[in-house]
């Protein structure tokens, strides 16, 4: 059911390119990669019990990747865009083995710690240009439909990714962490690599997500980049639709960026009403959007 | 280059005397999560919020240091009603209550921002200007109030914990809620006062902000940090490590800002606080949990 949902929306998201109105593709380029994250860190926490706030590094990384390939090495920009997931890769094993050995809320702060040495170096990296940030200059005048494809090829690959994971021999041993550790451990699932594993996968596709926004916003300023309001939008966008579900973070990226959009003008009001909504949310209906119609409606999740 | 032996004095020195105020931030943010298991990540802003709070009735007193007879019941009563809210969630759902505090946080922030404006201001009393002799390493006085501000706070702190009837009922219901519920202690009453005390606590460490830095709304996440760098090296609950812990990150700050910059000064703190999580998870006094 939620499969034919979601086959359903994202041929409607492919169709509405031929609309080429530059705002809402404009629009729906932003849901998307709102849709490629979100998703991924409500897999995470989902799945394997890792609440991360430090996916901001990975956009930020994903844009200085794009913007150096770009500038100094004069590389076209897709393969800019793969550039950014490897770089964020590389980042993940890097920063993994004394991650991987904090728990729970630990973790998360853990990660954010992370998030903010890396954000502390490309305010002072002179390769960077420092704090000025950087531009992307062969991202300027790139046709809107493009980008529009860009972002929807990443947002379907992040759905299928956790699709097939969740079906797979690896999904049934990520689940029985997510559900009881000591006993997974003790029928020989190493939960160390497989907690890395999903922390690996939702750092590439965060990577790409991020070189792809900085297509459409070709400017990368540090404290854009690497804000935690990033991670605060992805843990909006989850639990307003339904964390834990497939289609919520749709639903949920539809809502924040109308949110981001209606509220435009006025860029301090808007992170307010946001959190003010998600601490609503989390006190009055914690399933969230999709998750209580399915819950209602018996709806078989995967 | 200096000799050898005055640089490492003076790193200790003024490693030791900003650790103090180290201690002190993550003091607040330690208790907290010793006392209810949860980590309050609007710390940073609530210190923040209590030195705008400073900055408001200074202004009608004159001076910052009176200005704390208004602010620490008002942020008494702050704590106490954050916790009412976070009490409805707290034996539910640890990665919800997370998520709750951090957006507080990030509420708090843009109310400042909407309110202050993002100008960076500074409340130091000309009186506290300028620097002290100390062994032969000019410190300055602002850096020594907080010190001894920090030392004072850490004494009253054990000491209410250890006399008083709230202190002692606190530390049950942090060691065994259940038990402490046996003897006629209502967990969720007592952390609505816990949270008001390390909300006061706050309020010192913001007017020691204050008076020491430039400080604008969004300069909580930096003092996050540090609290959660205390709290990570001198393990969880445990007053002496915090204590110490704020120790060993001022001095592994001053330790890089001395050889290698002072821009990558914070970088230097955050990544002692990796170390410690690599080679000892449980902190200098803590507990394996």
């Amino acid at each position: 059911m939620e499969k034919n949902i979601l086959i359903a929306i994202f041929i409607l998201f492919a169709l509405l390119s031929l609309l080429s109105d530059p705002f809402w593709s404009a629009f729906f380029s932003l849901v998307f990669i709102y849709i490629a994250c979100s998703e991924m860190w409500s897999f995470m926490i989902s799945k394997v019990n890792l609440l991360s706030l430090g996916q901001q590094a990975f956009i930020g990384l994903g844009g200085y990747t794009l913007a150096v390939s770009s500038v100094y090495y004069d590389l076209p920009i897709p393969f800019g865009i793969l550039m950014s997931a490897c770089v964020a890769g590389i980042f993940t094993i890097l920063e993994l083995p004394p991650l991987l050995r904090l728990r729970g809320i630990y973790f998360a702060v853990g990660s954010w710690l992370f998030s903010e040495i890396i954000h502390l170096i490309f305010i002072n990296w002179e390769f960077v240009h420092a704090g000025r940030g950087m531009a992307v200059p062969k991202a300027y005048g790139m046709s809107p439909t493009i980008t529009y494809f860009m972002a929807l090829c990443v947002a379907i690959i992040s759905v299928s990714v956790i699709y097939f994971l969740s079906k797979s021999k690896t999904g049934l041993a990520l689940r029985s962490i997510g559900e009881n550790e000591m006993t997974a451990l003790s029928i020989g699932i190493n939960s160390f690599k497989y907690r890395g594993f999903c922390f690996f996968i939702a750092s590439l596709i965060t990577g790409l997500a991020g070189g792809v926004y900085y297509t459409m916003r070709p400017y990368v300023i540090p404290w854009e980049a690497f804000g935690i309001q990033w991670t605060i939008g992805f843990a909006f966008a989850s639990i307003i639709g339904g964390s834990g579900t497939l289609l919520g973070p749709v639903i949920g990226s539809i809502i924040h960026v109308s949110l981001i959009h209606a509220l435009a003008g006025f860029t301090i009001i808007a992170p307010l009403i946001d959190v003010i909504v998600v601490i609503i949310v989390l006190f009055v209906f914690p399933k969230g959007i999709w998750g209580t119609i399915a819950e209602k409606m018996r709806f078989k999740l995967t | 280059m200096p000799d050898p032996l005055v640089l490492l004095s003076s790193i200790l020195i003024e490693g030791i005397i900003l650790g103090g105020f180290y201690s002190l931030v993550g003091l607040g943010f330690s208790q907290i999560f010793g006392i209810m298991r949860v980590m309050n990540l609007a710390h940073g802003d609530f210190i923040i919020l209590a030195s705008y709070l400073f900055a408001l009735f200074a202004q009608v007193l004159t001076n910052p240091f009176l200005a704390f007879i208004v602010v620490a019941p008002l942020m008494f009563m702050i704590g106490y009603l954050y916790q009412n809210v976070l009490n409805k969630m707290i034996y539910k759902d640890s990665s919800a209550i997370l998520l709750i505090t951090i957006c507080f946080g990030v509420a708090l922030e843009n109310i400042l921002l909407l309110i202050f404006t993002p100008n960076p201001r500074n409340l130091c009393p000309s009186y506290l200007l300028g620097g002290i002799d100390l062994l032969g390493v000019s410190v300055r006085k602002s850096l020594l109030v907080a010190f001894s501000g920090s030392i004072a706070t850490f004494v009253l702190l054990f000491l209410f914990f250890k006399r008083t009837y709230i202190g002692k009922a606190i530390i049950a219901a942090s060691d065994d809620r259940l038990t402490a519920m046996l003897m006629g202690i209502n967990p969720p009453k007592i952390y609505r006062y816990g949270m008001g005390i390390c909300m006061v606590i706050a309020a010192v460490t913001g007017l020691m902000v204050a008076i020491n830095y430039l400080f604008d709304p969004s300069a909580g996440t930096s003092y996050l940090m540090i609290a959660f760098g205390t709290l990570v090296i001198g393990g969880i609950g445990s007053l002496l490590g915090t204590f110490l812990g704020g120790f060993v990150l001022g001095i592994s700050q001053t330790l890089t800002a001395n050889l290698i910059g002072t821009s990558y000064q914070l970088v230097g703190g955050y990544i002692i606080i990796l170390i410690f999580m690599l080679l000892r998870p449980q902190g200098l006094f803590g507990r394996k949990e």
